[in-house]
């Protein structure tokens, strides 16, 4: 039975609204349930899982929608009433108790109650970015912009204005920043050190400091760009940037760049940048394997392991990744392969599931060169794009955050729903043999991103076993034990039931590409 | 010249309230603002307000 009702003019974030659709869902007789903005995207999404109702098509994107499906009308009721308690008289609640805690009504009245910000973070619908931001720059502020989908060329004006004001803008689609010891948005609590980091790569800005931090080195700033900083279009303004302020900033002895420029004169300047710099250099062009080795001040890395380790070498710490030939981690993989080997006869592919974008597409580079033929729903050179996200086949690498997926939605790094999903979906396949799987840990992200998933950890599991089937899952955890969801736990939780935890992405593709490629030889000598 | 580095960070949360907890969690100085998209009406307001002040 479906019931929905509408709240005009009703506004609230959609963390916030997802929270509490997970909290309606959990009710008895309740089979789903949502609670939306009623923009179009958010209708389709509705459309899509049989919540649609005539009364929320009519509603519009300054309308609140609850949506519940129940086994029974009283049950639609309750979650409706409670829906409509966590809204209002949560929201009340919410505000009462923050009796220390400022909060305005505008940007105006912000600037108002805090005349030295020097830090604006603006997580709002992209198309309403650029009011706000220009409102910000006028008034001094440096922005971080986490929200995508801002027109480009209004990217460029805000750009262009702050270059003129010696204002920094990290984003639109930025998501990850620490600055001054304070971790921004989706960010890891590092310690602090003399490295410092400029990253198009929010995911790959999170790996590589917190690498560096578990090995005992630490991070003195780290800037994003977003991603679109790195086109020839905005022509790598907050890179440059974000260069020479960590070039004259005194507590940076190391540099470490992280980007994928889509762009041949961004490239182009960006390596003329890298010759004028005066501290030693890593960088990482993912994906780019033509460019490597050392020139000059500047090491090409071509992983982010790879990078985090050169700094820390460049910093003086010998610490050495991990290797996937030590006898420990060899016999682990045989192990695996003749379980699998056991258990199914035919083909035997890898499924990566991934959270984290750059975490993605450093899976790709290093599983490209291991695994034939090898799909991707990212623009890896060496891999084949997928036709339809939805649907793996042979060996797949899927970024869940991207928009695909990620359309009027949170974050998969918040919301791991699309992810427990899909690995349900995919241990239906008896090809699907080995999962590699990303969790990430920090600020913004979800409370518990391992404990979340466990059960469909063992679902998938269970689902291959009564078909007499074997599934490896290899994972590695981005984050440190300092993380609000303190990295040992995490760890500990996923090796509790099994899963084989590495301390880099980098490691974890390796290992799940040779239990795949052991495989291909335990079923050569049979 | 811009000194944001090395400056204790001031911040205006325009936005996802997740955010503004993780700064407070810092002990961070933050203002979260309860964005809503505005209504037609109330940006010509504030775009009125914005050519005074």
């Amino acid at each position: 039975m479906l019931w929905s009702k509408v709240f005009p003019n009703s506004y609230r974030d959609s963390v916030l609204l997802m929270k509490m659709a997970g909290t309606i869902r959990k009710l008895p007789d309740v089979e789903n349930a949502e609670v939306m903005i009623a923009s179009e995207a958010n209708k389709e999404i509705l459309r899509f899982n049989g919540l649609l109702t005539d009364e929320i098509r009519s509603a519009t994107p300054n309308d609140l929608v609850v949506s519940v499906f129940a086994k029974t009308a009283e049950a639609a009721k309750c979650a409706i009433e409670k829906a409509e308690e966590l809204i209002f008289v949560g929201a009340e609640e919410e505000k009462k108790s923050g009796g220390t805690l400022e909060r305005a009504k505008n940007v105006r009245g912000a600037l108002s109650l805090m005349p030295g910000a020097n830090m604006a973070l603006l997580s709002i619908p992209g198309p309403l970015v650029k009011k706000e931001a220009m409102h910000l720059l006028d008034s001094g502020v440096n922005l971080m912009i986490f929200s995508d989908n801002v027109p480009i060329e209004e990217e460029l004006e805000i750009k262009k204005k702050a270059a003129e004001k010696d204002l920094l803008v990290m984003g639109p689609d930025c998501g990850t920043a620490i600055l001054n010891g304070v971790a921004l948005c989706f960010a890891n609590v590092v310690t602090r050190g003399n490295i410092g980091m400029v990253c198009a790569a929010g995911t790959g800005l999170q790996e590589v400091s917190c690498i560096i931090s578990n090995m005992g080195r630490g991070i003195s700033n780290a800037i994003g760009t977003g991603s679109n900083d790195v086109s020839d279009y905005i022509g790598g303004i907050t890179l440059k940037q974000g260069l020479r302020w960590l070039e004259r900033d005194p507590r940076t002895d190391i540099i470490v760049v992280i980007c994928k420029p889509s762009g041949d004169n961004v490239l182009r300047d960006a390596l003329e940048e890298f010759k004028k710099c005066k501290k030693p250099l890593v960088v990482n062009f993912i994906g780019r394997r033509e460019i490597g080795g050392q020139d000059g001040n500047t090491y090409f890395a071509h992983t982010l392991e790879e990078a985090a380790f050169k700094a820390l070498e460049f910093s003086g710490c010998q610490a050495v990744p991990p290797d996937e030939n030590s006898p420990e981690i060899r016999e682990f993989i045989d192990g695996e392969a003749k379980k699998i080997c056991a258990g199914w006869k035919g083909k035997k592919y890898l499924r990566g599931l991934y959270t984290g974008g750059t975490l993605a597409a450093e899976a790709d580079v290093i599983c490209r060169d291991r695994l034939s033929p090898l799909y991707s729903n990212m623009s890896v050179p060496g891999c084949i794009r997928m036709e339809d996200p939805n649907r793996s086949q042979a060996n797949t690498i899927i970024d869940l955050a991207d928009d695909f997926f990620t359309l009027g939605k949170p974050h998969a790094m918040i919301d791991p729903e699309t992810k427990n999903l899909r690995m349900i979906k995919e241990s239906l396949d008896p090809e699907a043999c080995v999962f590699l799987l990303d969790f990430v840990l920090g600020y913004g992200i979800n409370e518990d991103p391992a404990g979340n998933t466990l059960d469909f950890i063992r679902e998938s599991r269970a689902n291959a076993e009564k078909e007499g089937r074997h599934i490896s899952f290899v994972a590695s955890v981005c984050g440190t034990d300092a993380d609000p969801q303190k990295r040992f736990e995490q760890v500990k939780m996923l090796e509790d039931i099994g899963v084989f935890v590495l301390p880099t992405n980098a490691s974890a593709a390796r290992v799940a590409a040779e239990i795949v490629l052991a495989c291909e030889k335990e079923t050569g000598h049979e | 010249m811009n000194n944001l580095l090395n400056e204790e960070l001031s911040i205006i949360n325009v936005g996802l309230e997740i955010f503004y907890e993780s700064c407070l969690a810092q002990d961070a100085s933050v203002v979260q603002v309860d964005w809503h998209p505005p209504a037609a009406e109330e940006e010509e307001i504030d775009d009125l307000l914005s050519l005074l002040m």
